[in-house]
């Protein structure tokens, strides 16, 4: 999503998009919208929450196209700031709040969760060996599991950093906070995510190898 | 290196391995690294963190449905900004002052135009006659309701003789005032609580006005002064 063809085509459209051209806006959801969706199935976690809040975003940007200022910032950056207060309203409409952990929510949601920690225990392999392959898996359920049990402001910026590749000030500014907020944040999930690992039984070995 | 440069290049850790720092922190945190091992082991976690990942249970894909949906949602808001648009234009815009009078004027019949401006003008004339004499007396003096004989906050400087007059209780001001003005004398002073006047003559030659004086039948005292 953020390679700089991409940016450029997305700025082009925008900028139709801002003069009220339908194609370009259609154009425009094809693009991009499988990127922020996919972070924000990652915040919501239920197809309709992540629906509703793909809606509320391309009608922000259908609204909100001519204000956007390349100087400011990559387009990514403004994509998912708008994304991610979309989500942070939609968990708030539905009665989850970004500062809960997986205790503090309401059942029905603690129970999607569960459900899938539970695929990813079921596909826990049995082998045990050296291969690196085999333990990134194993290693990759145990994040899972323990990713879930996190706040989903800690998730956001774990999301924002080690998957969607964005820098410390592009994350503030998606999360609309201060950079110094983003680290703590940042430092404060990984703390979290070594001590669910560690009661999992996930230890890190002097060669710099996880191992159960 | 203190424990604040620790944190800090344990803080920027998950940038470095993404290669998102600048050159300046890129090489903080390489020379911090040759040094401190839990700083090492954090780079090998969050490594093993961007390669695990989780993927979440479902994933997420745009659709034509969903698309149609979003269009709709966009056509009725257009619709809705438009209704409001032609509202807002179509609204009568709020009259000046000056447009209600011109509105008044031209509705009034032709005769009663003229008599209203004849009023207006006559009304306009009052106030400026009832204000202009406030004015005059604004700008006058304490006293200046008053006008005296002679002048005592202005005493001027004598170049005559200065007599001293006193006229009898019969003496009328406008017959006194004529006196002096055929004899060219000049009232400087008085009354006195005595009733007494002091006069100037024109000259320094006081005999012939002092004469003149003597002789009035209602001029009781003249004496010269200087």
């Amino acid at each position: 999503m953020g390679n700089p063809a991409d940016e450029n085509k997305g700025v082009a459209l925008l900028k139709r998009i801002a003069a009220k051209d339908r194609k370009a806006f259609e154009e425009f959801y094809y693009l991009y919208a499988e990127g922020f969706g996919r972070f924000l199935m990652k915040m919501l976690k239920r197809r309709e929450w992540v629906d509703e809040a793909v809606n509320d975003v391309m009608l922000t940007i259908w609204q909100s196209a001519g204000r956007y200022d390349p100087e400011r910032g990559r387009l990514s950056t403004w994509l998912f700031g708008i994304a991610h207060n979309k989500g942070v309203k939609t968990l708030e409409r539905y009665g989850r709040h970004r500062e809960e952990s997986l205790d503090d929510i309401p059942d029905d949601i603690a129970s999607d969760i569960e459900t899938g920690r539970e695929i990813f225990e079921s596909n826990v392999s049995t082998t045990s060996g050296p291969e690196k392959t085999v333990m990134g898996w194993e290693l990759g359920d145990a994040l899972g599991w323990a990713f879930e049990r996190l706040s989903p402001d800690h998730q956001t910026v774990i999301e924002l950093c080690f998957s969607e590749d964005f820098s410390y000030q592009e994350i503030a500014d998606i999360m609309d906070c201060p950079i110094n907020t983003v680290k703590t944040r940042l430092f404060h999930a990984r703390k979290k995510l070594s001590e669910m690992l560690a009661r999992k039984g996930y230890t890190l070995s002097e060669q710099g190898a996880i191992s159960q | 290196m203190t424990t604040n440069d620790h944190d800090e290049v344990f803080s920027l850790i998950p940038w470095y391995i993404k290669g998102k720092l600048t050159a300046w922190e890129h090489d903080k945190v390489e020379r911090h690294l040759a040094s401190c091992e839990i700083c090492r082991n954090e780079v090998v976690i969050c490594q093993e963190l961007t390669k695990a990942m989780p993927k979440p249970a479902e994933t997420w894909k745009p659709s034509a449905a969903h698309f149609a949906g979003i269009l709709a949602e966009v056509e009725r808001l257009e619709s809705s900004a438009a209704i409001h648009r032609e509202k807002t234009l179509s609204r009568p815009k709020a009259k000046g002052l000056f447009q209600r009078i011109k509105e008044i004027i031209a509705a009034t019949p032709g005769p009663m135009r003229w008599t209203l401006a004849f009023e207006t003008l006559a009304i306009a004339g009052l106030v400026v006659i009832a204000i202009l004499p406030l004015q005059f007396q604004v700008n006058r003096g304490p006293d200046a309701g008053f006008e005296t004989l002679s002048n005592a906050d202005k005493p001027e400087v004598t170049k005559g003789k200065l007599i001293k007059v006193v006229f009898a209780d019969d003496m009328a001001t406008k017959e006194l005032s004529g006196l002096l003005s055929q004899n060219g004398l000049q009232l400087r002073d008085g009354p006195s609580a005595m009733g007494a006047y002091v006069v100037e003559t024109p000259s320094t030659d006081a005999e012939k006005p002092l004469a003149i004086l003597k002789a009035h039948p209602k001029v009781r005292l003249a004496l010269v002064l200087n």
